[in-house]
């Protein structure tokens, strides 16, 4: 469904990233690993147009993405759930999921999935009046991550959904991200708790300094040494 | 001195004598035109003083040399003091508005600061324009011609004097721009941040530049008034201060010659649009538009990119010999138990979150130090609480057992801490041995009056401090690139810049937030080497961030592992790459 | 006690066109950050086109108003695309200078077309003047007031309860989070100053009976981007809350102490918010470090 072929980004005069070729199947999910830094959060910055060069192979269901402007990705059926949630904070929950629907002109439809997600996250349906700000960390991030179903995408990209979360918060994010995926919902998720992403994710790719370094199925590298020595350096 | 500076040195020396002759080969009024281009120049290398070597704003600089104008011509009517009292008086007067305008800058952004010269120069204005008492209104007050030598000075004779002082006034600046505090205001213009980290007194220097470039344009407005010998509220209004901005953009903010081009400018060209009526309006906004679209920088800025302007000759490239650059002998007093850098239980909080909690953390003198985490533990805030930029909550750092308390950052890099930054923060415009000049700033310089007067001291210190930077920047492998701007630089380069410029600082502890991150391999290999070397050839201990985890764990003899805030382990790197807890804070719990 | 209460009431009459011109100003800083300093001369500008309609042209008063203000609201936006776009990532002060640059070329091409001439403009509502419990109205100072809040109140309906306006809002609280739900940036930009201009050529119309008009008028929009600030220019209820209260501040400073100094009041009121209430009395201060 998605396909970069040696995608190269740069930051000013930094070459961000080498050369990186990754694939996502429809209904998968596939998870993009590695240290701080290593170019995870430019990759999917690259993929929706904000860091990007129109000389880039990346394709969409077959069609090329290199030079469509960043405000039309969503209705290509693209929603990312950016690093740090960034939500509309003097918004209400609701005004915030609205938003995400923002290009869709059936408003029957809109309703269905407004219900779904407040079935989805209570949390939010029981907030639905409240400022986006006002939100606690897990609840901000439920919020991202509804407001990008509200598009209803055909791929989720997901940057660090669980940075900063307790460990409870965490769990119920990746089980929410397993439902999605049952729904038949593709995902690429970034990820620095590479042991949940490999958990649920088909396929992933490990970045280290801008360039795929590994790559495998998630079984495989749950096992493989080398995913720690990326992160924590070899033995 | 090379050839290009020689023949600048003599076209400007050629100009100075042609402008101070005029009067023997210019018919009055075209003379008149010129003296007030002169005294143009100096209210526009006043505003040049603070938003182009300043970097801050200033919309209201008409109202200075109003305060000038009216304080002079008070003076010499109502309390019939002689012009070279009256001047200085003027300028004064206006300098001390700006210490007061420059006081919001303190604290605000540079929209508010924009705002408050804007009211300030609307209400100079209205003031001039309504107290009749003192400024006589709309009318106007008349102005005696200065005297001297016994005789009223009128424009053609006043001439030479206004050549005289307006050259007086730009060499004193230029000599002021040349040195530690010229460089300390082009810092704070690059990046507030990193000049307060190498020890640059924001406060001071922001007051200082508004006071200057008040106090230029007070003797500007002194100037004018005995020139045309009459004052009106119609020379300082609004649109006065945004042609001033105007010409000093088109001269070339930053550059001297810019304010003086610029000042003749203003003077000359209405002139020669005199006919045109409306459309002088229509052209001077259509030319500000243009110029803030196409050519910010300006003539002058134009010229230096194409490499026209005489730069100072550079010395030849000399070899990274480390004792030239002082090693830390200063070993402070107490016992070689106490750790040079000791953070205790360190807490802080941003509103209700808590970034870091109960943080222990020791660095010895002669260590290498490790700091690693996932994203989002609290390293850079680590840092950040240590050198001053963020305050804690709860804790203490101390340095050689001093407690830092709520010193101020620029106050802590003179101690001995100095640091770099997770993306560089360069001095962009500025060159390689600026910048590293500027990391020098906490070190032993001439006073102001000494440095604006330009005295033998002050060039000898010059001198020892560049060659001295020139050794660190070998240090750092850029000896070949002393003279590149440091935007000009490959990243690599950039990060090796940034220690040198910590370095200047002769710290006791350097800080380095993540100095691998886009390094290539070879360069990684380098960083690794330099950070040895500062250890064992500058004796400076370094406490380091890094998740290249090659460059960390090679590097450290400790390492101290944060998570969401809190230390989760120490150790050697050995024991912390194996540690259970460490494994898990990266990779997260396994699943059953 | 009537005299006050008369001097409160011309304030507030005042003060609603102060908060009209300074709505202009809060909407385009606050979604596009750009401080418009030539907002006085787009009032200015929509004054002296309604002029021509109306009194040059014999147009009928409200295709006039109609016209004036929709040929404002394009300019604002050719505005936005021309000269403010290019400079989106320039450093603050080089956006306040070129809509300082833009106001100044608006100024001088009206003044080239127009000479200085003074003008007048008839006011659409009745002048004759009635009394209501000891205070001295006329059909046209409440005419301008009423035109004004509805205006104001029109605006935040469109801001607070519409699709676009809401991409409005979510351009301004967080511009890459916008574009990520598909609102265009360029396109949220443009409608902005197209809505802050037609705001300010509103409140210039609207104005116009009141005053002489010349080309030089625009320095009321300076009094209505004080007002927002004495407000607070972060929150819109709150610059307008400001506007109306300038214009009291004004009237009664001007009556009962400076006199010929009314002018310098607001100004006064200017530097002493931004020294010592820099974000308004209604405003939330800016978040520091440190």
């Amino acid at each position: 469904m998605l396909e970069l072929n040696r995608v190269n980004s740069y930051y000013g005069r930094i070459h961000v990233l080498r050369d990186v070729s990754l694939r996502v199947g429809a209904g998968q999910i596939v998870t993009l690993l590695g240290a701080n830094g290593a170019g995870k959060t430019t990759t999917l910055r690259t993929i929706v147009g904000l860091n990007r060069s129109a000389a880039n192979d990346i394709r969409f269901e077959g069609e090329p993405l290199g030079a469509i402007a960043p405000y039309r990705i969503v209705e290509r059926g693209i929603a990312m759930v950016p690093e740090r949630r960034e939500i509309f904070p003097e918004m209400t929950v609701l005004e915030n999921l609205e938003l995400g629907a923002y290009r869709r002109r059936d408003p029957v439809g809109v309703a269905a999935d407004l219900e779904r997600v407040y079935t989805m996250f209570p949390a939010l349906a029981e907030r639905r009046g409240q400022a986006g700000g006002t939100l606690s960390g897990g609840q901000q991030q439920m919020l991202a991550l509804g407001r990008a179903l509200m598009s209803r995408p055909r791929l989720l990209l997901l940057d660090e959904p669980t940075l900063g979360l307790a460990p409870l918060l965490v769990g119920e994010i990746f089980a929410t991200l397993t439902r999605l995926h049952g729904e038949g919902l593709t995902i690429l998720l970034i990820e620095q708790n590479a042991n949940q992403a490999l958990g649920i994710s088909s396929y992933g790719y490990i970045l280290e300094n801008g360039a795929v370094v590994l790559e495998g199925e998630s079984a495989r590298l749950r096992d493989n040494p080398s995913v720690r020595a990326s992160y924590l350096g070899a033995a | 001195m090379n050839r290009t500076a020689a023949l600048a040195g003599l076209g400007v020396a050629a100009l100075v004598v042609a402008l101070a002759a005029a009067p023997l080969y210019l018919p009055a009024y075209p003379l008149f035109v010129l003296s007030l281009g002169l005294v143009y120049a100096v209210a526009v290398l006043g505003v040049n003083l603070v938003m182009g070597y300043a970097g801050l704003v200033s919309l209201g600089h008409a109202g200075f040399a109003a305060v000038g104008a009216y304080v002079a011509a008070i003076a010499m009517t109502k309390l019939g003091l002689s012009f070279w009292i009256a001047l200085p008086l003027g300028g004064l007067a206006a300098a001390g508005c700006g210490v007061v305008l420059g006081l919001p800058s303190l604290r605000l952004g540079p929209l508010h600061v924009a705002m408050v010269t804007f009211g300030f120069g609307w209400v100079i204005v209205l003031i001039a324009q309504n107290w009749l008492d003192v400024t006589n209104g709309p009318n106007g007050l008349a102005v005696p011609p200065p005297r001297a030598f016994g005789r009223d000075l009128y424009a053609p004779d006043f001439h030479v004097a206004v050549v005289a002082i307006t050259i007086v006034l730009f060499v004193l600046a230029g000599n002021l721009v040349a040195s530690v505090h010229g460089r300390a205001f082009k810092a704070i213009r690059e990046s507030e941040l990193a000049a307060q980290a190498m020890g640059v007194d924001l406060a001071f220097y922001k007051t200082l530049a508004f006071a200057l470039g008040a106090l230029f344009a007070g003797c500007s407005g002194a100037l004018f008034a005995a020139l045309s010998h009459f004052v009106n509220p119609d020379a300082f209004h609004f649109g006065v201060s945004i042609l001033y901005v105007t010409v000093a953009i088109l001269g070339g903010m930053g550059y001297l010659a810019g304010s003086a081009l610029g000042g003749v400018l203003m003077a000359v060209v209405p002139e020669v649009l005199r006919g045109t009526g409306e459309f002088k309006d229509l052209l001077t906004g259509s030319l500000l538009l243009a110029l803030l679209v196409f050519l910010p920088h300006g003539l002058a800025g134009f010229a230096d990119r194409r490499g026209w302007l005489p730069r100072r000759p550079t010395p030849p490239a000399i070899e990274a010999v480390a004792p030239r650059i002082a090693p830390n002998a200063v070993r402070a007093a107490g016992s070689d138990d106490t750790p040079l850098l000791a953070v205790e239980r360190l807490t802080v909080r941003f509103g209700g979150l808590t970034a870091l909690k109960d943080v222990s953390l020791a660095v010895r003198r002669d260590e290498i130090v490790g700091l690693i985490g996932p994203n989002g533990a609290g390293k850079t805030t680590l840092f950040n609480a240590v050198t001053g930029l963020y305050r804690a909550a709860g804790g203490a750092v101390r340095l050689e057992g001093h407690d830092l308390g709520r010193l101020a950052a620029h106050e802590r890099t003179r101690l001995g801490l100095a640091r770099t930054f997770q993306s560089p923060e360069l001095f962009r415009e500025l060159t390689v041995l600026e910048n590293v000049l500027v990391g020098a700033h906490t070190g032993q310089w001439p006073g102001l009056l000494a440095s604006t007067l330009g005295t033998p001291r002050t060039r000898r210190a010059e001198a020892a401090q560049r060659e001295r930077a020139r050794a660190l920047a070998a240090f750092t492998g850029l000896a070949q690139w002393v003279d590149r701007r440091a935007e000009g630089l490959s990243f690599g380069h950039q990060r090796m810049l940034e220690i040198a410029r910590a370095l200047a600082a002769q710290p006791k502890l350097l800080l380095l937030d993540e100095p691998a991150a886009g390094l290539t391999s070879a360069e990684a290999e380098f960083l690794m080497a330099l950070i040895r070397r500062i250890r064992s050839e500058l004796g400076v201990a370094v406490l380091l961030i890094g998740h290249t985890m090659r460059v960390v764990m090679g590097l450290s003899d400790r390492i101290v592992v944060l998570d969401h805030g809190e230390r989760i382990a120490e150790g050697s790197p050995a024991d912390v790459r194996t540690n259970a807890d460490v494994i898990r804070a990266y990779l997260g719990a396994r699943h059953a | 006690m009537e005299l006050f209460a008369q001097v409160v009431v011309s304030g507030l009459t005042l003060g609603s066109l102060y908060a009209l011109v300074g709505l202009g100003f809060v909407v385009i800083y606050r979604a596009t950050g750009v401080v418009n300093f030539g907002h006085g001369e787009m009032l200015m500008l929509g004054a002296m086109s309604a002029l021509v309609l109306h009194v040059d042209m014999g147009l009928a008063y409200v295709f006039a108003f109609i016209i004036a203000v929709a040929g404002a609201g394009l300019l604002g936006a050719a505005l936005e695309r021309i000269a403010y776009r290019p400079l989106r990532f320039a450093p603050a002060v080089t956006v306040i200078l070129a809509t300082v640059a833009v106001g100044q070329i608006i100024r001088a091409a009206v003044r080239l077309v127009r000479g200085s001439e003074v003008s007048r403009f008839p006011s659409p509502f009745s002048t004759q003047p009635f009394t209501v419990a000891g205070v001295t109205l006329t059909p046209a100072s409440i005419g301008i007031a009423v035109t004004s809040i509805l205006l104001v109140v029109a605006f935040l309906v469109f801001f607070r309860r519409t699709r676009l306006g809401k991409g409005m809002q979510a351009t301004a609280q967080n511009r890459e989070a916008a574009t990520l739900v598909g609102v265009s940036t360029d396109h949220t930009f443009m409608l902005i100053w197209a809505i802050g201009s037609a705001l300010a050529a509103v409140a210039g119309i609207l104005l116009a009976p009141l005053i002489i008009i010349t080309p030089d008028m625009g320095i009321i929009g300076v009094k209505g981007f004080i007002g927002a600030i004495l407000g607070g220019f972060s929150s819109i209820p709150g610059a307008v809350a400001g506007g109306f209260l300038l214009g009291v501040i004004e009237n009664v400073g001007g009556v009962y102490v400076a006199g010929e100094m009314k002018d310098a009041i607001a100004f006064v009121v200017l530097l002493l918010v931004l020294f010592l209430r820099p974000q308004g009395l209604f405003g939330k201060p800016e978040s520091r470090r440190a």
